[in-house]
């Protein structure tokens, strides 16, 4: 992004408030395992205690425990945890995958374009839920799984966007003239085409990372996430829902911190891209 | 218009296709179906004759064009747990899914598209920032959490509704809102752009300067041009309202496709599976080319050819 736009998106309050939000967010969730108390540790003498409890052992809830005695706040910042890097990790592969595609139909056209054409159609047609049904229930749960059915599906928009801007800079003038100069085709395409689309594809990237947490939040609901012992927003959430009558903050909780951590992404995806595309 | 519609075909059948092969080589990745098929203390004579009975033992392509040969003829096999056709099985659940998702959808439309013409024609009022701000948090906000603090107000505290199954009209209510709210946000957001896109054009622009009446150009020569993008949106949000309804279903224990999907996951059931993949499939490029062909009717300008 050039000066002029990087001070746009700079001045825009939102970006600030999404700032102010998301890097805290950010930072708990990296530094979860610092958190002394173990969100596998059970305390069963303080079993679905509400929040701000103080247990018979001295032990301090700020968010409560659920039906084991497991503290919420450990459960919390792992499962946030979780969903960072799980987001992160898919995305890395969609974008890796999604660039290359992109760059190949654009450049190449022809039989290789009718391919990654026909796969994006096939991707934009079914929901994503459905393939990773089809996928995880073929392979089984596993965190792996997880992470590649989504980072293998949340390719198309990153392909579409690269596919399109090659396809129109393969006939500019510098590209051209570069291949005048017998500069060969993955220099030509690196650096001439990938700066071109480096906007579009951080505005894109951020509301797919959004997109993405809450696809596994949603499977990890469904029991197809990440399987237990390891906490997932999705999964402790999923728990909870037994418990509504008696322990509101189980349910509750893990969704309000998937709400305040996609909302602050996807309010950051927004002012990026008021300010690349004003 | 015929070679459109040729085209289009075809690309379905490569989209139909491209997925045959994925669930193939997905089933056919999970190791051996026989260990699932028959008890464990079967003997390795019987399995092996089984096999070759099954024809497993046939190279995979022959098994891949079998394979494909019956899914042409919406053949699935029996049900691994319930032995009926995996199909029929499926074919049962549709109605209910249909009923949730189809309400959603037309209380999405008929909130989310007003709501976008008012915040577009409103722009950067007090109406267009709160408007389009709660849609960009129902954008945020995971769909099983809206449901589950549903249960927990209605009833759980107020005991307005009950809380899962179905059978009745108070059953659906809150699936049905649920699955609303997960589509009403994009709605309101695209609705918006694409009227503030329309408004802006030169002949919504002359019709205002000749002076026309403000009511005769915003709804008959912006808002007809506007729901274009806005059934495309609809059309491709298809897969998202599925998505949707699979998570409300299990939010609610409600008896659709998609609660029968998922727990065929939990018991390995391939065939409820492969069935139910792809009659949603085959639904939703149904769908996709309607939208398509409604894009004449919207606009005569649009011929497609």
């Amino acid at each position: 992004m050039r000066g002029r736009t990087l001070q746009r998106w700079w001045r825009n309050p939102r970006t600030k408030a999404a700032l102010v939000v998301l890097v805290p967010v950010l930072a708990a969730a990296l530094l979860a395992p610092l958190y002394p108390v173990s969100p596998t540790a059970q305390d069963l003498r303080a079993t679905l205690a509400p929040p701000g409890t103080t247990s018979a052992s001295g032990a301090f809830y700020l968010l409560g425990t659920d039906e084991l005695g497991r503290d919420l706040t450990a459960r919390l910042l792992h499962g946030l945890r979780a969903s960072v890097l799980v987001g992160a990790a898919a995305l890395s592969i969609a974008v890796v995958v999604g660039t290359t595609l992109g760059l190949l139909a654009g450049w190449f056209g022809g039989a290789v374009d009718s391919v990654v054409t026909g796969a994006t159609e096939t991707l934009m047609t079914l929901p994503f839920i459905l393939l990773a049904i089809a996928v995880i229930g073929a392979l089984g749960a596993s965190t792996t799984v997880l992470i590649l059915t989504l980072g293998l599906t949340g390719w198309v928009s990153f392909a579409k966007l690269v596919r399109a801007k090659t396809f129109e800079l393969r006939n500019e003038e510098f590209v051209q003239a570069a291949h005048a100069l017998g500069v060969r085709t993955p220099g030509k395409l690196v650096r001439h085409v990938l700066p071109n689309v480096a906007p579009l594809m951080l505005v894109d990237g951020t509301l797919q990372f959004g997109a993405l947490v809450l696809a596994e939040a949603g499977l990890s609901f469904l029991g197809l996430g990440v399987p237990p012992p390891t906490p997932t927003l999705g999964g402790i959430l999923a728990g909870g829902q037994v418990f509504l009558a008696v322990a509101w903050w189980i349910a509750t909780l893990p969704g309000l911190t998937l709400l305040v951590l996609v909302l602050a992404i996807n309010v950051l995806g927004d002012t990026l891209r008021d300010a690349a595309a004003p | 218009m015929f070679a459109y519609l040729t085209r289009r075909l075809l690309l379905s059948v490569a989209v139909l296709f491209g997925l045959s092969l994925l669930v193939f080589a997905m089933v056919n990745l999970s190791g051996d179906p026989v260990r699932l098929l028959l008890p464990p203390e079967t003997s390795a004579a019987e399995v092996a004759r089984f096999r070759t009975a099954m024809g497993l033992d046939d190279p995979l392509p022959v098994r891949y064009v079998r394979f494909l040969s019956h899914a042409v003829r919406l053949d699935f096999g029996a049900s691994i747990q319930l032995r009926d056709p995996a199909l029929e099985l499926v074919a049962q659940r549709l109605p209910a899914t249909l009923a949730l998702a189809g309400l959603a959808v037309a209380a999405a439309v008929l909130i989310g598209v007003p709501l976008g013409v008012l915040t577009a024609l409103r722009r950067n009022t007090p109406w267009d920032t709160v408007i389009t701000s709660l849609a960009l948090v129902g954008q945020s906000t995971p769909v099983f959490w809206v449901g589950v603090m549903s249960i927990l107000l209605f009833a759980v505290e107020l005991r307005w509704l009950p809380s899962s199954g179905s059978g009745t009209w108070r059953h659906l209510v809150l699936p049905v809102g649920t699955l609303t709210l997960f589509l009403l946000g994009g709605l309101v957001r695209v609705t918006r752009t694409s009227m503030l896109e329309v408004l802006d054009r030169p002949y919504v622009r002359t019709a205002t300067s000749k002076g026309q009446l403000r009511r005769v150009v915003v709804w008959k020569h912006a808002f007809r041009n506007a729901m274009i993008p806005v059934v495309t949106q609809i059309g491709l949000q298809m897969r998202f309202v599925i998505g949707g309804s699979v998570i409300t279903e299990q939010v609610f224990a409600y008896p659709g496709l998609g609660r029968l999907l998922v727990n065929a996951v939990y018991a390995r059931d391939y065939p409820i599976v492969e069935a139910g993949v792809f009659l949603v499939a085959l639904i939703l490029i149904a769908v996709n080319t309607l939208v398509d062909l409604s894009y004449a009717w919207l606009n005569p300008k649009v011929s497609i050819a």
